[in-house]
């Protein structure tokens, strides 16, 4: 640790530094999240079966597809280092031991029983490297009996009960529009990392820590969970899934009402059509309170059909719920989505516009003024946006630091500094095939993306 | 339910992780599952509230269906091993009485609105004075700048601006519309990073000394959690569309939901169909006289494949028509084929396999003289413990930690 202050501060994880064994997504937005943060990340991979996502798209205008250009992997690994080696030859085994007595933490997102059999379980790695923690990301996790059963973020979300609850009444469940349960995942895997973190820092005790990317949903729909253990109220019948809605008539229980376990409740709760029709013209509008509706019934300018009293409260809003979204649906029509949401908000009611990706970074006043999408400069792919970080902190930093995993570029560095190498044995190496595949380029061209 | 949820994770000689950190937390139902996170993980969580308690005391479903500060499961579920500690800080001696904890804890997470704790002369400036480590965390909608920063928000609301509601729904032809996801999302990704941020400014006090302010808003946080989307746009300049149930893409792709026998659904996932793959999978299908035509030329490369996938789906939605899920999806995964069940809610504590890992614990609620099932810990850390205990009643430990002749 250097003893006096960086001009520039550094960022809280300053002098983590990580092996990443990581691949697709729900690992590498693990460690996305720890390079935000300062940690170093070295990131780990053999060319011949380099992480798939290198492919999983390229620009429009790309006349190669090769390992380094593809816009998705180097959005999602922004910040990372990369190192090549063979993990599965003793002396490409032997580096990978040496490193691991120079880190604070180790990540892979294998397969269970993957990394135990090349050498690295728990117990080896903690006789390595008693204050290493040790973090596996997998679908099951790695015990039980489904742990060698596979799964991509999709099939994740189906098995934890996400997927089931969105949809419309009557309708198949239509889930998630991508793989939620890769950012949540490696969103959950952040806060287990950093806590055994803290731990192993202060007890100089290092841990194993298993993360099952099914289960680390089942926290994230804990009040319908909680409905299902404690109230016995099964998630089924013909008036659910609910939409948009937060709370709706529960015909099948007597009288009492289903909830979406939003958090918040009210009616109207919705997204309505907005002028112009097209396929992302629409304003979410809710009303959370008797307050809230009230000022709704005004910006409407008062309405007939809704200055009944029984729509006063909340119980008679939910009561004539299909109709107040019928109403609201013709009226909102009149707006553009955005005029709508302003004029609302001006009103004193909580609106949304339902915003695309282009409408995102291209006409979203308050992400243009946190700069949500720093410009960087990619050494293939040039000077585009990334995403960038989503919290601050101060005094230490959070940042995409402009650097990229290309593969390979690091091996030396990493070599040379981290396990103080000379340049002959890395040379050395490299010509006997385990720092990178023996009669292999330096890039490839897939010819075709990955799906 | 006769099982036996204790996952290593009852009372352990070894320490949670975050023992003896001290948070104090204002919440309204955005900071929460951060202080729930780190209470199970062994901080120790004063929640202070308002004489009529927090916002998600009030937010349904509740306990056997009564109304009550005590019986929202919304709020029982993200405030496990917390205390609560009514506190009126429109009143000046409760304020008092708040910086007085202010200077002994080592957190503050802020889930108030903008604004809010300012109006009161309790701005972070002002608790940063009466403790200088301290890690302030500010949890808002909008964050603290920019023109939406005084805007009303709901979690529908923040799918829709985020980006969520635009990409989730269903395929065109039958698209109805932005269907966002149920389940309170827009929180929790919220609190999961929240938390996140929260732990590394408490390694970074560890390490080199000082406390910390974080700005946390939920906006931001979902606009940069929709994974493909972003790249999408910015590198092809094209936009996500609704497609149910699987990867995000800017064009229409084969459908991975089928109804099976039994009336539950499944996610077949047909990617990844290599060659070994794809012959495990036509074996399958033949044995029961369900392959179609998939044995056929036009299916023996992975290139011809992508080309057909719409009638090898076809093929896939009929195979599942004939046979109940659970049975097709243990059958699959037997083939290395990763599809999966579309479970509800209901139907995972009976899963053998979140089961065996403790997936569920049961909580006491000595008070009502049950204990009942809740959600396990997210992770399994195995050197620390995870423990929880059911939420406070609203006030139930006020005297305890402000005693009535301090007040």
């Amino acid at each position: 640790m250097s003893g006096s202050r960086d001009v520039q501060p550094a960022g809280a994880l300053d002098g983590v530094r990580v092996l990443d064994f990581t691949w697709s997504v729900a690992g590498p937005v693990l460690t996305r999240n720890l390079a935000i943060l300062g940690a170093e990340i070295l990131k780990v991979e053999w060319p011949a079966h380099a992480d798939p996502m290198r492919s999983a798209f390229y620009a429009a205008d790309a006349t190669y597809r090769g390992f380094n250009n593809g816009p998705f992997f180097a959005d999602l690994n922004v910040g990372k280092k990369s190192l090549t080696v063979d993990v599965r030859s003793p002396e490409g085994a032997a580096v990978v031991t040496r490193l691991l007595e120079q880190c604070d933490l180790v990540v892979e997102s294998f397969s269970s029983r993957v990394f135990e059999r090349w050498g690295f379980g728990y117990e080896q790695l903690s006789a390595i490297n008693p204050s290493i923690v040790y973090v596996s990301i997998s679908g099951f996790g790695h015990s039980g009996p489904n742990r060698d059963w596979d799964t991509w973020g999709p099939t994740a979300q189906a098995y934890n009960g996400l997927t089931h609850q969105s949809g419309l009444p009557g309708r198949e469940p239509a889930g998630w529009g991508w793989s939620y349960m890769d950012l949540a995942a490696g969103y959950t895997a952040t806060v287990a990392t950093i806590a055994a973190l803290l731990s192993a820092r202060a007890t100089g005790v290092g841990q194993y820590v298993d993360i099952s990317q099914i289960e680390s949903g089942i926290a994230l729909n804990g009040a319908a969970i909680l409905d299902a253990t404690v109230n016995e109220r099964a998630f089924s019948g013909t008036d659910v899934p609910i939409g948009n809605r937060s709370v709706v008539k529960d015909a099948s229980q007597n009288g009492g009402t289903q909830s979406g376990y939003r958090g918040d409740e009210g009616v109207p709760y919705g997204i309505y059509p907005t002028k112009g029709g097209g396929y992302f013209d629409y304003c979410a509008v809710t009303a959370c309170s008797d307050e809230q509706w009230f000022a709704l019934r005004r910006a409407m300018g008062d309405p007939p059909w809704s200055a009944r009293g029984d729509l006063d409260n909340l119980s008679g809003r939910i009561e004539s719920q299909d109709e107040i979204d019928e109403e609201i649906a013709s009226w909102s029509m009149g707006f553009e989505k955005y005029e709508l949401m302003e004029y609302l908000q001006g009103c004193g009611v909580a609106a949304g516009a339902v915003q695309s990706a282009e409408d995102k970074m291209e006409s979203d006043p308050q992400l243009f003024s946190s700069n949500l999408w720093p410009y960087l400069t990619h050494p293939e792919i040039g000077r585009h946006r990334f995403q960038g970080v989503p919290f601050s902190m101060s005094p230490s930093p959070t940042r995409v630091e402009e650097r990229w995993p290309i593969l390979g570029s690091d091996t030396a560095s990493i070599l040379e500094g981290v396990l103080n190498m000379s340049a002959e044995e890395v040379a050395d190496l490299e010509a006997r095939g385990i720092t990178w595949p023996a009669g292999m380029g330096r890039d490839v061209d897939y010819g075709r993306e990955l799906w | 339910m006769s099982r036996e949820p204790s996952r290593e994770h009852g009372p352990s000689t070894r320490q949670g992780a975050l023992e003896g950190i001290v948070v104090l937390e204002l919440d309204e139902g955005r900071a929460h599952l951060a202080g729930k996170l780190l209470a199970d993980l062994g901080a120790r969580i004063i929640k202070v509230e308002p004489p009529d308690g927090s916002a998600p005391r009030r937010v349904g479903p509740y306990h056997g269906d009564v109304v009550g500060p005590d019986s929202s499961l919304q709020f029982w579920h993200y405030n496990t091993g917390k205390e609560s500690v009514v506190l009126d800080l429109r009143e000046e001696t409760d304020r008092i009485s708040f910086l007085e904890l202010v200077g002994d804890v080592d957190v503050v997470l802020d889930g108030l609105a903008f604004g809010a704790l300012d109006s009161l002369h309790l701005d972070p400036a002002a608790l940063i004075r009466q403790n200088p480590d301290l890690v302030y965390c500010g949890v808002t909608a909008f964050g603290n700048g920019g023109p939406w920063r005084d805007y009303a928000s709901s979690d529908l609301v923040h799918l829709a601006l985020g980006g969520v509601a635009a990409v989730c729904g269903y395929d065109e032809p039958h698209d109805d519309g932005p269907i966002a996801p149920l389940g309170g999302q827009a929180a929790n990704l919220t609190g999961l990073l929240t938390a996140s941020a929260i732990l590394a400014a408490l390694y970074n006090r560890d390490r080199v000394g000082g406390g910390q302010f974080i700005d946390v808003a939920t906006h931001d946080v979902l606009s940069l959690s929709t994974e493909m989307m972003i790249p999408y746009w910015e590198f092809r300049q094209m936009n996500g569309i609704r497609q149910s149930g699987r990867h995000g893409r800017p064009y229409l792709t084969p459908r991975w939901n089928h109804r099976c026998r039994d009336g539950k659904y499944i996610n077949a996932l047909p990617l990844y169909l290599d060659n070994e793959r794809f012959a495990k999978m036509v074996d399958w299908f033949d044995s029961e006289g369900l392959a179609g035509d998939l044995r056929a030329s036009e299916y023996a490369t992975d290139q011809l494949r992508a080309e057909r996938m719409g009638h090898i789906v076809d093929v896939i939605g009929e195979m599942c028509a004939a046979h109940d899920c659970d049975d097709m999806v243990s059958d699959a995964q037997r083939r290395r084929l990763p599809w999966g069940p579309i479970n509800a809610p209901d139907q995972l504590v009976d899963d053998v396999h979140l089961q065996e890992r403790h997936a569920f614990v049961y909580v006491e609620h000595e008070n009502l003289g049950v204990s009942l099932t809740y959600p396990g810990a997210p992770y399994v850390l195995k050197g620390t413990p995870w423990s929880t205990r059911r939420a406070p009643l609203l006030g139930e430990h006020t005297e305890a930690v402000v005693p009535r002749e301090k007040k």
